[in-house]
């Protein structure tokens, strides 16, 4: 999660209590509602323009399984190899998502907006909360805040912290990604030069060469090795994020995830949008899972 | 033109059978390409995909491990919560388009393109050609910019009662129909159009002597002129409009309640962002359509009455 320093200052946060918001939220002691009460409390003062307060993803994405994550959502079981939705957290999230609507810190019709313009505004300083990826901090600098002074610009107001949790006294989280590289089988390819090919990878996942990727577009390295790194730790951003490793998940490696987000992602635009309550999403996705991913599927309370 | 005598009596009858053959096989050899063509690429590619909806070929089954199942993903498919509410919304698009643009603006535009001079006729006509024209990521980049909230959408920009918020998940099928509606209006315009240049000019006079105001001459005379491709325009619009699912994917995705059968297709065989793609599943899907596709061509013959315009003429069976 983004916030903008220079806002909250004007809101009246003082320049410790600032400086203390991301061991707040990695502590659990500012949780989501605190942040649509502060994101609410800046609308009102004026701080911030109406549907302005709390900018997340526009578009379709994993990231949004942060606040699923956040409310104590479970993906995955990896002793029984089976999806898992939580009832109860798939509910709160999406109660969430249209809380923010109704306060009025994020725009009604806000999924769909496009990213050129949404990189835009949150780059520039125009919301108070956001949530985005430390990959974007690069993209920031280089293709829209370039003149303005780019990565010292940022620095300057953007804070960056875990995302916060929704209940009281959890530890905030964020959502890794990460990928994999895949070698074709002699079988599938009919090529017998697997080795070469395994070779080959080891040369070039190295923490040199990594952390220069690393560094160059403010991506998290792959190595615990690269921590070390010196060109990594003296790299602002990459350092101060890197406690951020030990909140992290991921999203399942199984055969029916795609169906399985696809359908989470839907419901939970039907429930922001305030196409239905989020309590009507919330067992129309359990239902549509059902149907869709039947026995590789649990469903818990 | 030469008209040939024929005097039936006098030929043996071996002669006319040969005859018979070898002008109906001059036909055959005419129609070979196309026929070779439509049977490559329609009627065996139905096939294999009818084949693939018995499976359930997906790539967590891979090549290898894959069963046939049967008619279970048809079982599956009407099943399905979103079966029902998918299938109206195609029919709403379809219909909607179709009565609005691409029959509808395409003949009001056919007959007020050919009613004004004919280098102002050629000009509009060329202009609504455009749309067309444009490539698709472009054109619907435009209307995305049209509809986004304010101050970088245009239409919120210069008109400020709209309220100043993104546009297009508050009335998606006004810019599904817009996007799809200005492509589609320019085919059958095209074909109107000419269709309606080349009725004879003494119809037109004599109508116009008969005292026949602007209407009743295209009730009486132009209408039916147009029954061919009014005709053609609709069944091949409907069945292009059934299967037409870009514009949609590129503008919405299908959110917003815009997924039309085609896309649902499209998404469940070939875009999953995390790679599952169930190509059984999805050729299911296509089959579907295919199926209503081929019922609604033969209930648009003959509702036209297919089998009237392309009889032979009366005159040569004397």
């Amino acid at each position: 999660m983004f916030f903008n320093k220079t806002k909250l200052k004007e809101l009246g946060w003082s320049d410790d209590e600032i400086a203390a918001l991301p061991e707040k939220i990695k502590n659990g002691e500012f949780t989501l509602d605190d942040m649509i009460a502060t994101a609410k409390e800046a609308v009102e003062k004026g701080v911030v323009e109406p549907g302005f307060g709390y900018w997340h993803r526009p578009t379709k994405g994993g990231d949004f399984l942060q606040y699923y994550a956040a409310y104590g959502g479970r993906l995955y079981d990896p002793e029984q190899d089976k999806l898992i939705v939580s009832k109860g957290a798939l509910t709160n999230w999406y109660a969430f998502q249209r809380k923010v609507v109704t306060e009025g810190i994020t725009p009604e019709n806000y999924i769909g907006t496009e990213f050129a313009i949404w990189h835009d505004t949150v780059s520039h300083g125009n919301a108070l909360f956001w949530n985005g990826g430390v990959w974007q901090w690069a993209d920031w600098a280089e293709n829209y805040v370039k003149d303005q002074g780019g990565q010292d610009y940022l620095f300057d107001f953007v804070g960056y912290a875990l995302q916060p949790s929704g209940i009281e006294g959890q530890p905030g989280v964020t959502l890794s990604h990460p990928l994999v590289y895949m070698i074709t089988s002699e079988q599938a390819s009919g090529d017998s030069n697997q080795d070469a090919a395994c070779a080959l990878l080891a040369k070039t996942t190295t923490p040199e060469v990594n952390t220069m990727h690393a560094v160059e577009s403010t991506h998290l390295g792959i190595l615990k090795s690269q921590s070390q790194d010196s060109e990594y730790t003296s790299d602002r951003l990459l350092s101060d994020t890197l406690y951020m490793l030990d909140y992290n998940f991921y999203q399942p490696n199984h055969p029916m995830y795609g169906p399985y987000f696809d359908i989470l992602f839907d419901n939970m635009v039907k429930a922001e949008n305030g196409e239905v309550t989020p309590e009507q999403a919330a067992e129309d996705a359990v239902q549509l899972l059902q149907s869709e991913i039947g026995d590789a599927l649990i469903v818990e309370d | 033109m030469a008209v040939t005598t024929r005097t039936a009596t006098a030929a043996p009858p071996k002669e006319g059978v040969l005859r018979k053959l070898r002008s109906a096989s001059i036909g055959f050899w005419f129609m070979s390409p196309a026929v070779i063509l439509v049977v490559l690429f329609f009627f065996i590619p139905s096939i294999i995909v009818f084949g693939l909806s018995m499976t359930n070929l997906s790539t967590s089954t891979g090549f290898q491990n894959y069963d046939w199942v049967g008619f279970e993903n048809y079982h599956k498919i009407f099943t399905h919560p979103d079966a029902g509410p998918t299938a109206l919304r195609t029919i709403f698009y379809v219909g909607a388009t179709l009565a609005l643009f691409n029959v509808g603006m395409a003949l009001v535009v056919a007959l007020l393109s050919t009613h004004i001079p004919r280098r102002a006729g050629f000009i509009f006509r060329a202009l609504w050609l455009l749309p067309r024209l444009t490539p698709s990521v472009i054109y619907i980049m435009m209307w995305k910019f049209m509809a986004a909230a304010s101050p970088y959408g245009i239409l919120n920009r210069y008109f400020p009662f709209l309220g100043g918020q993104n546009l297009l998940p508050d009335a998606p099928w006004v810019f599904v129909i817009l996007t799809n509606g200005f492509i589609g209006a320019s085919f059958g315009m095209i074909l109107f159009a000419s269709a309606i240049e080349s009725i004879p000019r003494d119809f037109m006079n004599a109508a116009l002597v008969d005292g026949c105001n602007a209407w009743q001459r295209i009730r009486y005379v132009i209408l039916p002129a147009l029954r061919w491709p009014l005709l053609f325009v609709t069944t091949y619009q409907t069945l292009s409009l059934l299967t037409s699912f870009e514009q949609i994917f590129i503008l919405t995705d299908g959110q917003f309640g815009t997924e039309v059968w085609a896309l649902w297709s499209y998404h469940r065989a070939l875009s999953n962002y995390w790679g599952n793609f169930q190509w059984g599943f999805g050729a299911a899907l296509a089959v579907v359509l295919v199926v209503i596709g081929a019922v609604a061509a033969v209930i648009y013959m003959r509702f036209f009455q297919f089998n009237q315009l392309v009889q032979e003429p009366l005159v040569e069976a004397l």
